[in-house]
């Protein structure tokens, strides 16, 4: 059995604007499996249906046996505890603790009346730290969220994610809002998270980060899979075929 | 599949609010040009005491052309109801005064302002013409008389700066409960938050109604009824704001949550946490700051009204206020207008400064 599985989704915003529509494929444990296409092509809405950020409108997802489209609350947050997320604008709570950010990842693991007081047991703060470390920036974390740079905010994202001990990693475009360098430092870290044993599920724009990083690649055009292989397999023509005519440009970066 | 149910209108009724609009329009312009005959042309030539009595087939007139008005509106592209309902765009190139619907908002701008003009008796020439009356309140101000500042006054059995201080301790604490009672009111009451299920909007509304009332009485209104209720003195004063600082931190701290960005929100739920984790870790960072700057702008605005609530039995330095004035002692008018200006603006600056620190 398969550590992700996804049968016939389908999501439509109403009105009617179809976002996928009929999607399968599945995803074992250990894959690094990264998403292309278009902006608007539905990489985003097929990222956030399977943790269900976004409802879906038809179709199953099972997670390690799980359904989650007919998950219930209760139900939902344990799956999503396995399950974290990373984001395009890091979506850190801005003017929180860079700790108290990554801290934010294991709040499922605590009774509410604990985590709404904001009483963090010691461990959970060491545990806090020790993801820090991973990413390299502890010495960062009682600064504000919003005074580290784009990069580091990014770090502070996957270190939050870190804090859940995943067993499976979303990444919504993790790097397209950072400059190159810092983009494969942040590539490098979600390699090592991947060589862990964890499930990497991202969406990218750039083929060579793609080629470098992927083990197999799913394009995506107008809310279908249009290739799904192996990232070295990508040739000009598939490229066009995903990208259409925007292809030389993303070809150039 | 299960999945909660939203709240939606059903679909005819987008279909028929720019009509209603339309014709609300029509109809409004139609009383003010029946205002402004009664006003210039009735009074003088027909009866001039007597007012436009519309005949019985009068209405019925104004009835169907304002409602062929509002049909044809729509038809000949004139219609405020479907450029602020539907937001139609406009034609390119065409400065927004000139557009069929810019000639229509000036209309009614205009129509207004004359109607008003005319209801509220407005006149320039009086404001010089009995200038000379004011001549004792300036003389007044100009020498203020300080004598019951510290030395207290028999017939108020207090200080000029001890009735201050009662006055901005009733804003003080106005304000903290105030804003303690109007911050889970701000979320119960936010759109974004309350909008997932039928439950939570339920309680939106009422949230929203709840401040909506309570925020349109004024709060010299609710002293009077505190002043009934507990009886005269600062008690019922602090009680008529701290009611109306809730209602008025509560609409303005909603209207502050439904502004929070989405981001940080998603990552705390994704993170399996629950709806009010994510509420505490998500939303409340986000508002904290601006909560401050209201809670202080409040603040501000209480001891300002405290003064004022005096006059309906509320206590605090108004009372010296309104008795002096009704003793025409304009000397010491002069001092206790100078000394709650003085506060006010020495508050403002600080209020002000603080609130620069923290947004």
């Amino acid at each position: 059995m398969a550590q992700l599985e996804i049968k016939n989704l389908k999501k439509i915003y109403p009105p009617n604007v179809v976002a996928l529509k009929d999607i399968s494929f599945e995803v074992e444990k250990g894959e690094f499996l990264v998403v292309i296409g278009l902006s608007g092509s539905g990489k985003s809405t097929l990222l956030r249906c399977i943790n269900r950020l976004i409802e879906p409108t038809e179709g199953s997802i099972k997670f390690e046996g799980r359904e989650v489209t007919t998950a219930s609350k209760k139900e939902l947050r344990e799956i999503r505890e396995d399950i974290a997320m990373v984001f395009q604008r890091f979506n850190l709570i801005e003017r929180s603790l860079v700790l108290t950010n990554v801290l934010t990842g294991q709040l499922a693991e605590l009774p509410l009346w604990r985590s709404l007081l904001g009483r963090f047991p010691k461990e959970l703060k060491n545990r806090a730290y020790e993801r820090l470390e991973t990413v390299g920036i502890p010495e960062q974390a009682l600064k504000r969220a919003d005074e580290l740079s784009g990069g580091q905010q990014q770090r502070v994202g996957i270190a939050r994610a870190l804090m859940q001990d995943p067993k499976l990693l979303l990444a919504d475009e993790p790097v397209s809002s950072l400059d190159p360098a810092t983009s494969g430092t942040i590539m490098d870290y979600l390699a090592e998270i991947n060589n862990q044993g964890k499930t990497v599920i991202t969406s990218l724009h750039f083929l060579d980060l793609v080629r470098k990083y992927g083990t197999r690649a799913i394009g995506l055009k107008d809310g279908n899979i249009v290739y799904d292989g192996h990232p070295k397999d990508i040739d000009d023509e598939k490229f066009k075929e995903v990208f259409g005519e925007e292809a030389e440009k993303v070809h150039i970066t | 599949m299960k999945r909660p149910r939203k709240f939606t209108l059903p679909d005819f009724v987008d279909d028929v609010k720019p009509f209603l609009l339309d014709w609300l329009i029509w109809g409004y312009l139609a009383y003010t040009v029946i205002f402004l005959l009664n006003s210039y042309w009735y009074t003088q030539y027909v009866n001039w005491y007597g007012t436009l009595t519309l005949k019985p087939w009068g209405w019925a007139l104004t009835i169907i052309g304002t409602f062929s008005c509002a049909l044809l509106s729509e038809k000949f592209g004139i219609s405020v109801g479907l450029k602020t309902i539907k937001s139609v765009e406009r034609p390119p190139q065409k400065a927004w005064a000139l557009t069929n619907w810019g000639i229509t908002t000036l209309a009614l701008v205009v129509f207004t302002f004359w109607v008003g003009w005319l209801t509220t008796d407005m006149e320039i020439g009086v404001i010089a013409r009995r200038a000379p009356k004011t001549f004792h309140l300036w003389s007044g101000l100009s020498h203020p008389d300080f004598t019951h500042l510290i030395n207290i006054d028999p017939e108020l059995e207090d200080t000029i700066l001890g009735s201050l201080i009662d006055t901005i301790f009733m804003a003080y604490l106005a304000t903290v409960i105030g804003g303690i009672l109007a911050a889970p009111l701000g979320f119960l009451g936010a759109r974004n938050i309350m909008g997932g299920t039928w439950f939570r909007r339920i309680i939106f509304y009422i949230t929203r109604a709840f401040f909506n009332v309570v925020r349109s009485v004024e709060a010299l209104l609710w002293a009077i009824i505190f002043a009934i209720w507990i009886g005269w003195g600062p008690a019922a004063g602090t009680f008529a704001l701290l009611i109306h600082s809730m209602a008025a931190l509560a609409k303005l701290f909603s209207e502050q949550v439904e502004s929070i960005k989405k981001g940080p929100i998603e990552a705390v739920q994704s993170t399996g946490a629950s709806f009010w984790q994510t509420v505490r870790y998500g939303a409340v960072p986000q508002v904290v700051p601006q909560y401050t700057a209201f809670l202080l702008y409040r603040l501000d605005i209480n001891v300002r009204m405290a003064t004022v609530i005096a006059l309906v039995g509320g206590g605090g330095i108004g009372r010296f206020f309104f008795y002096y004035k009704s003793q025409l002692d304009w000397n010491q008018v002069g001092a206790v207008t100078i000394i709650i200006a003085a506060v006010v603006w020495i508050l403002d600056y600080i209020s002000g400064k603080a609130r620069e620190k923290i947004v």
